[in-house]
């Protein structure tokens, strides 16, 4: 008979629940001292706390489904402890969907086990920003886009990009990579209906309802500056930093085409080729957002030496943030940090890019060699 | 004696067919030398401000002395007026001399722009006579304003980039770039014209812009890093900006802010009436007054810079829809081989004239006439290539370019005593 959850599985599930009750506890707010999470902070927000409705009735500056699993937590919980206890319960869920997907890819694809642990679980991000933001939410339904993508699913595919989207904006810049990766008009269109069609509902009703609110979500993204990008260097002058999001936005359309006319046909590597130029080009890249990209480490038979002190300087940007006087501000000690970690993830971007044209030439000339001899 | 005479009659037969076989090569230099002889004539002409010159000459004689100024525009062609001044004295001369030059440069560019787009050395000769002769052009390249550099500039980057030098090319694009920032415009309409050039060769998507990624990259990286160093070079020691990303900041700014309210906006001459008819701006004018006692018998302008149309302008009217239709045709008939010009007519004019449309009406801000300076080139290559396709006889192209000839002699800024008698005599004012 076969075994219901097989052993190695069984210990990374002890692993990841582990690491995140550890983030639970650091950021628990009844445990002193505890370090920041914006889900707390969020409960603070008195319109937040009396039950108002994200997007109909308050102003909220993450998607729909964030919203939702807000909403839902403090409707249910009443109290901040219970709050808590909700939000860590709906992460939890998405944290376990998360490494279930990471393991099942692994074992579609052959890649080595163990490297779930090196690069995903046990690292500083997670043990940080699993109880911060909602970022886990966005990583599953990319992973799950991606599982579906490979059992040949595209209407599932298309639904798990939809969800991506109302849970964090990004999975936008990926619907163009598997739209262009699924063949024939029938598929693609199964997977593009879902995908519009999810975020467009979600917006719509919100927007019909209370238009001005709703708006407030992206308008806040608008209107918020440089946090964490190399861009501030240049940029010193925040009374400039509108010249510099135009400079981003030029350069995340420039890195986006890159990625969608890259003659690569991993699927894995196009979406962390993508990630990885939003993050770096993007005039916010917040440090939880470096969870979106530690399964695709885990999605190679290569070790990433730069790696760790990619995720250390990552962690050191959010440990020093709170002690640091002006954090945004360009020759900040967190600036520092934070551009230090872009030029790391540029340099293993760069790596992984060439890496992946040596294995293709490598598979050429293979089969070059197998036709011909 | 006779020897001699022989000699001197087969040395005049030999120079008469060398003239003949090569006119046309003559003609390439002739037609730059001759202008900037005429330049030359009246570049002192008059000895006080023209135009604009009462903004950049005052800023540039702050930056002689050490002081950032004039900051909403970058510092290159302020900088040539600077050398000028340096090497020739704070007078006209000083300030226009390199302005000049690089507007000759530019008459000479667009033979060879021509010549590369058309193969066609008639063509070329006409492409090149016509934007010389155009008095918009003409008065513009004669002043110390920013626009004749920003051209040559972007001219040359031009052809370099026809001849695929494209590091070159893109260096030439980056001090365009240092001279005005319009010149971005002129940078995005060549690399649309590549763009629509690769597809046409391609015809396939990715294919295209697989081919047009490596090139565009290429130029924008390397003219990015030749406007930030030229920026720099200006920004560090006059200490007008703490990096020059700041400087391209406040440029944007300044330009986004310059809007009219709807009492100003009588004062705008908008882009329609730029291909149409509009009053010509007077940038400099001296009346003279002949009077008998106390009455007026002739009165005459002695000094005429005017910004104001040539008839060739209306042609984009022809032009602009001929090549959209050409690119369609072509695009159906899988047709490749004269495909150069109508691509280039479409890009040029799509991005240097139309966005001044949206520019204007929807967001309210201030246009000149002067803008359609930039458009010039393109209507002065296409006119004489459409007419010569059209009328292999070359008479129609003789007409405009007679035409033309006579518009320029009209309207030529600084007038002798016998060009304002002459026109006298035709009836016509001065």
């Amino acid at each position: 008979m076969k075994k219901l959850i097989e052993k190695d599985l069984l210990e990374i599930l002890l692993a990841s629940f582990i690491i995140f009750l550890l983030s639970s506890i650091i950021h628990c707010p009844f445990i002193e001292p505890n370090y920041y999470s914006d889900i707390v902070s969020i409960w603070y927000r008195e319109e937040i706390r009396n039950g108002g409705i994200p997007y109909f009735q308050v102003k909220f500056e993450y998607p729909q489904l964030a919203g939702l699993i807000t909403y839902i937590s403090v409707i249910l919980g009443k109290d901040l402890l219970k709050y808590y206890l909700l939000m860590c319960l709906h992460l939890l869920i998405f944290t376990i969907g998360s490494v279930v997907l990471t393991y099942k890819i692994i074992k579609l694809k052959n890649y080595e086990m163990n490297r779930i642990y090196r690069y995903f679980l046990l690292t500083p991000s997670m043990l940080i920003f699993l109880i911060y933001n909602y970022d886990i939410l966005v990583v599953f339904f990319i992973l799950l886009a991606i599982f579906f993508y490979f059992k040949e699913k595209f209407s599932l595919v298309g639904l798990s990009i939809g969800f991506g989207i109302i849970s964090k904006l990004v999975p936008i810049f990926l619907i163009p990579i598997f739209l262009l990766e699924i063949k024939g008009f029938r598929k693609k269109l199964s997977f593009l209906i879902p995908a519009i069609i999810i975020p467009f509902i979600a917006n719509l009703l919100p927007a019909i309802y209370n238009y001005p609110i709703w708006f407030e979500t992206y308008k806040h993204h608008m209107e918020w500056g440089l946090e964490n990008s190399w861009l501030v260097f240049l940029f010193i002058n925040p009374s400039s930093w509108n010249t510099a999001k135009l400079l981003s936005e030029f350069l995340l359309i420039y890195g986006a085409f890159k990625v969608y006319i890259w003659k690569e046909e991993n699927i894995i590597e196009k979406c962390f080729a993508m990630l990885s130029i939003f993050l770096l080009v993007n005039y916010v890249y917040t440090p939880q957002m470096n969870l979106w990209l530690l399964p695709f480490f885990v999605f190679s038979n290569k070790d990433f030496y730069l790696f760790y002190p990619f995720e250390l300087l990552n962690a050191c940007i959010i440990l020093f943030w709170f002690i640091t006087p002006n954090p945004t501000q360009a020759f900040s000690i967190t600036q520092y940090f934070a551009t230090s970690r872009s030029i790391i993830l540029f340099i293993i971007l760069l790596n992984r890019i060439s890496l992946f044209k040596t294995i293709i030439k490598r598979k050429r000339r293979c089969l070059f060699l197998k036709k011909n001899f | 004696m006779f020897i001699l005479k022989e000699k001197f009659l087969k040395y005049i037969s030999n120079f008469k067919e060398y003239l003949g076989k090569n006119f046309i090569n003559q003609l390439n230099f002739l037609i730059p030398i001759t202008f900037l002889i005429l330049k030359l004539m009246i570049i002192n002409t008059p000895d006080s401000f023209i135009f604009d010159e009462a903004h950049y000459i005052p800023a540039v004689r702050k930056m002689l002395s050490g002081e950032a100024a004039n900051n909403e525009h970058p510092p290159l062609a302020k900088a040539l007026m600077m050398f000028g001044i340096m090497l020739f004295g704070d007078n006209p001369f000083g300030w226009r001399i390199f302005i000049v030059i690089l507007s000759i440069f530019s008459i000479y560019l667009i033979y060879k722009i021509a010549f590369e787009l058309t193969n066609d050395k008639i063509v070329s000769i006409s492409a090149s006579y016509l934007f010389a002769t155009d008095i918009m052009a003409f008065n513009i390249g004669s002043m110390a304003i920013l626009d004749a550099p920003t051209l040559t500039f972007a001219l040359l980057g031009f052809f370099l980039f026809l001849r695929k030098r494209y590091s070159l090319s893109a260096i030439a694009f980056g001090l365009s770039f240092l001279c005005k920032i319009t010149s971005l415009f002129i940078i995005a309409s060549i690399l649309l014209f590549f763009f629509l050039k690769k597809f046409y060769e391609k015809r396939n998507i990715f294919e295209t812009l697989n081919e047009w990624f490596k090139v565009f990259e290429r130029i924008f990286f390397i003219a990015l890093i030749i406007s930030i160093i030229g920026l720099a070079i200006y920004d560090i020691p006059y200490k007008a900006f703490t990096t020059p990303f700041e400087h391209i900041d406040f440029m944007l700014n300044y330009h986004s802010s310059l809007t009219f309210n709807k009492t100003q906006s009588a004062e705008v001459v908008f882009p329609h009436q730029w291909i149409t008819v509009f009053p010509p701006a007077p940038y400099y004018v001296v009346t003279v007054q002949e009077k008998v006692g106390e009455m007026i018998v002739r009165e005459y302008h002695t000094i005429a810079y005017y910004g104001v149309y040539s008839p060739t302008w209306w042609t984009i009217w022809i032009m602009f829809p001929v090549s959209i239709y050409e690119m369609l045709y072509y695009l159906k008939k899988r047709y490749e081989k004269e495909l150069d010009m109508p691509l280039f007519v479409f890009s040029w004019i799509l991005l240097n004239f139309l966005p001044y449309i949206p520019m204007a009406y929807l967001l309210h801000r201030w246009v000149y006439s002067f803008y359609f300076y930039t458009v010039i080139p393109a209507l002065c290559i296409a006119i004489p290539y459409y007419l010569i396709k059209g009328d292999k006889s070359k008479t129609s192209l003789l007409m405009l370019i007679t035409m033309q000839s006579f518009w320029f002699f009209y309207w030529f800024p600084v007038k002798s005593k016998f060009h304002i008698d002459l026109l006298s005599m035709l009836g016509l004012s001065a």
